[in-house]
């Protein structure tokens, strides 16, 4: 491990850190302001606890959950109300005066509405527990991780400037030193995905009550994440592997310029001579950038982001780009001078 | 310990050629001084022998084998300019040596740094230029290296620093290491070193032992008593390397064998002929700007 | 063992020749005695801030010369008749000087009786006791 690219790595992962303990605390207060209206604003479930023609009564589960029973003949709904705690709420709401609807299935979060048309009315069941995936979680994290290797995302071009005098006059070869940094930053980017993703449960279990579950489309996505952020990490790298001064510039224009490659690639279509040309130079183009593969396709069936069909194309080629773009960097630190 | 041999060493940047064909060899265990005016190839020669780099045409060697970088275990090299990582502290660039180099006496780091008045809790940007050299300073000489390489290791010090880096120097030289060391200081060097290079454009225009300079170069003065005089032969004398003669008197430059000049300057009719010793800073400025030499032998400038 | 020595670096004079000669100086004149203890190399280079290594030519130079004589280990010893030695040299030093000046005071056209009378001056200047 390279000591100084873990100081950069601590002191980046300090500040995220502290910015993410920022909205988690923001988020902590909204949620304490707004308790008692995220508990039962749902559905009028609390104009008609409060309702003088409600029969309500109160019970207590053997396992321990509270369950409520609100009969009201005049609305003539009846509501079911079990409190599993954290382990979410489970609601039935039975109404009797209620046209035959559809049926359907609507998530907000983790809450999820099922409408079901039965004999005599409308059922509606409210779950506060469905299932998360952590592939959404893994969105965030990809933000934080992807942040951090922009940050992060020169470091052997940091070393030419100024101080390779210190830093290539190590007992190991120039090939080690490099690898040394760049693992470093590996790690740190690695690291701040986990961050991410912890912080996006933590704040979605301030508001909700999230079943976090994990399925193959879920762990295509974390690698897809962590996999995008290292690749564009060392696609930085090897573009400013051999650059003294004026890495920043480069850095900054990295993402324009990676999105414009993308959305030409796919947004072109050859129609014209100059379309023509356009799409031949850029698609070829596109495959090289990390931004390409970090697609991901909303299913309409689940309500949920899935990975897109392609399922292990995507991971495999970053992580050729990663190892490739890392050669690169590393083979051109060995010719540097100071 | 090793005999450090640089052959033909030449590093052209495009058409420039900052080191031509510099040739020298620095035995193990002494003191070699590199002395030259700015820009005259001193840091790129340094650059060149730790593969900061890479010759255009020539070669480095150690030992008669080129630098390996487990030999960088043992060598210990301080810039002439900063290198410091501006934000971090000092305390944590002597961390980053400790992990980096197996012999590195940290305490003795930390002694050395008080030593030249340094706070290692400072991060890098908040010291002056001279606490800069002296943290790169107590870096190398905590590092037990057998051959330190330094770049100007006084600039920027006040005189009781510059002080302490020479006694430094000295010590190392007193364990049997080997320091190479440019410095614009001439009486730095005179004091350090054994021997000395001189550079001057990219070119050695002078290479050997001070003492031996010092015993052999002289200046050898005439004063002739009419205003007609000749001075053939004497400066295709290949002793002669430098001729200075106004109407009465007649300054020779002398490589070797004063006395004799001497004797022919007498035999050419020179009444008064005396012998100038020369000092380091003399010699060196006669190599690189024999006018500026001839003045300040003339206005015997001497500090 | 106090080292009186100064040196100049900066003159014209090695260094190594100069330590020589401050050296055979005081052990002609008593400063430093028979079988007294010179400084190291290494701490003589350190008290004067010169390369150690002209500190170690000057003491080989004076074995040579039989002023002083080196035991390894214990170190570097003023030689039993190094006194005769260190005077002879001294003297030798100050011959020399004289030859120059009689040399320069000629070249500048004194003669014989002018010079003679220099001399003689000097003697009376720096040995007033002796009439």
């Amino acid at each position: 491990m390279n000591y100084v690219e873990w100081l950069r790595v601590r002191r980046a992962l300090k500040i995220t850190l502290i910015c993410l303990g920022a909205l988690l605390a923001i988020g902590g207060v909204a949620r304490v302001a707004t308790w008692s209206f995220w508990s039962n604003s749902m559905l009028h479930i609390s104009s008609l606890l409060n309702d003088k023609d409600s029969h309500v009564t109160h019970l207590v589960l053997p396992n321990g959950s509270k369950e409520t029973i609100v009969d009201n003949p005049r609305e003539r709904v009846h509501v079911t109300i079990v409190d599993n705690g954290y382990a979410g709420k489970h609601i039935e709401i039975m109404d009797r005066s209620a046209k035959p609807a559809s049926g359907g299935i609507d998530y907000a979060g983790a809450t999820q509405v099922r409408v079901m048309p039965v004999r005599g009315g409308k059922l509606t069941v409210v779950d506060t527990n469905a299932p998360t995936f952590v592939g959404d979680y893994a969105v965030f994290g990809a933000i934080v991780a992807m942040i951090l290797a922009t940050c992060l995302g020169a470091p052997l071009a940091r070393e030419n400037d100024g101080h390779l005098e210190i830093a290539a006059t190590k007992p190991r070869s120039r090939e080690f030193l490099a690898l040394q940094a760049l693992l470093t930053d590996a790690g740190g980017i690695v690291l701040a995905f986990v961050i991410g993703v912890a912080f996006a449960f933590v704040l979605h279990a301030i508001f909700q009550e999230p079943a976090v579950s994990f399925t193959p489309g879920d762990g295509l996505a974390v690698a897809i994440a962590v996999l995008g952020s290292l690749a564009w990490y060392a696609m930085l790298a090897a573009a400013t592997a051999s650059l003294h001064r004026g890495y920043g510039t480069i850095v900054g224009f990295a993402w324009p310029g990676a999105l414009i490659v993308v959305a030409v690639a796919l947004l072109v279509t050859p129609v014209n001579a100059l379309t023509t040309a356009l799409h031949y130079v850029f698609v070829p183009l596109s495959y090289l950038d990390p931004l390409r593969y970090l697609n991901l396709e909303a299913s309409t069936n689940t309500g949920r982001m899935i990975v897109s069909p392609h399922a292990y194309f995507e991971p495999t080629m970053l992580a050729v780009l990663t190892l490739v773009y890392s050669a690169l960097a590393i083979l051109q630190w060995r010719r540097v001078e100071a | 310990m090793s005999t450090i041999q640089i052959s033909h060493l030449t590093k052209r940047y495009g058409r420039f050629a900052a080191v031509d064909d510099l040739s020298l060899e620095i035995p193990a265990g002494s003191v070699f001084g590199l002395l030259g005016p700015n820009g005259a190839g001193k840091t790129t020669t340094f650059k060149c022998m730790l593969d900061l780099a890479r010759p255009t045409s020539g070669t480095v060697l150690y030992d008669g084998k080129p630098l390996a970088p487990e030999a960088f275990e043992k060598i210990a090299y301080v810039p002439e300019r900063s290198v410091l990582y501006e934000w971090m502290t000092v305390a944590e660039h002597l961390e980053m040596e400790r992990r980096a180099f197996r012999a590195f006496d940290t305490k003795r780091a930390f002694e050395l740094l008080a030593g030249f008045d340094v706070d290692p809790r400072k991060t890098a940007r908040k010291l002056s230029k001279g606490m800069r050299t002296a943290v790169m300073a107590a870096i190398a000489f905590a590092r037990n290296a057998d051959i330190l390489i330094l770049d100007e290791p006084t600039s920027g010090l006040d005189p009781v620093n510059q002080r302490t880096v020479l006694s430094l120097i000295i010590n190392e030289a007193a364990k049997g290491h080997s320091v190479i060391f440019s410095s614009h200081q001439v009486g730095q060097v005179e004091r350090a070193a054994e021997r000395i290079a001189v550079m001057d454009r990219g070119r050695m225009v002078l290479s050997g032992e001070i003492d031996e300079l010092k015993a052999d170069r002289k200046i050898v003065e005439g004063i002739f008593p009419s205003e007609s005089y000749a001075l053939d032969g004497l400066a295709s004398d290949p002793r002669v390397a430098h001729v200075e003669c106004t109407e009465r008197i007649c300054r020779v430059l002398v490589l070797s064998g004063a006395d004799e000049i001497g004797n022919a300057l007498a035999q050419r009719g020179a009444a008064g002929v005396r012998i100038v010793d020369l000092n380091l800073e003399d010699i060196f400025l006669y190599a690189v700007s024999p006018k500026t030499a001839d003045a300040d032998v003339v206005a015997g400038a001497r500090q | 063992m106090p080292a009186v020595l100064t040196v100049d670096p900066r003159s014209g004079v090695p260094i190594y020749l100069q330590i020589i000669e401050q050296i055979k100086r005081s052990v002609a004149l008593g400063v430093l005695q028979t079988g007294e203890q010179l400084p190291t190399v290494k701490q003589l280079a350190l008290d004067l801030t010169i390369n150690p290594n002209t500190v170690a030519k000057a003491y080989r130079d004076l074995e040579r010369e039989q002023v002083i004589e080196t035991f390894a280990g214990r170190g570097s010893f003023v030689r039993n008749g190094g006194v005769s030695e260190a005077k002879t040299a001294i003297s030798d030093v100050a011959a020399k000087a004289f030859e120059t000046a009689v040399r320069d005071a000629r070249a500048l056209g004194l003669s014989k009786e002018d010079v003679r009378d220099l001399i003689e001056r000097s003697v009376e200047r720096w040995f007033p006791e002796e009439r």
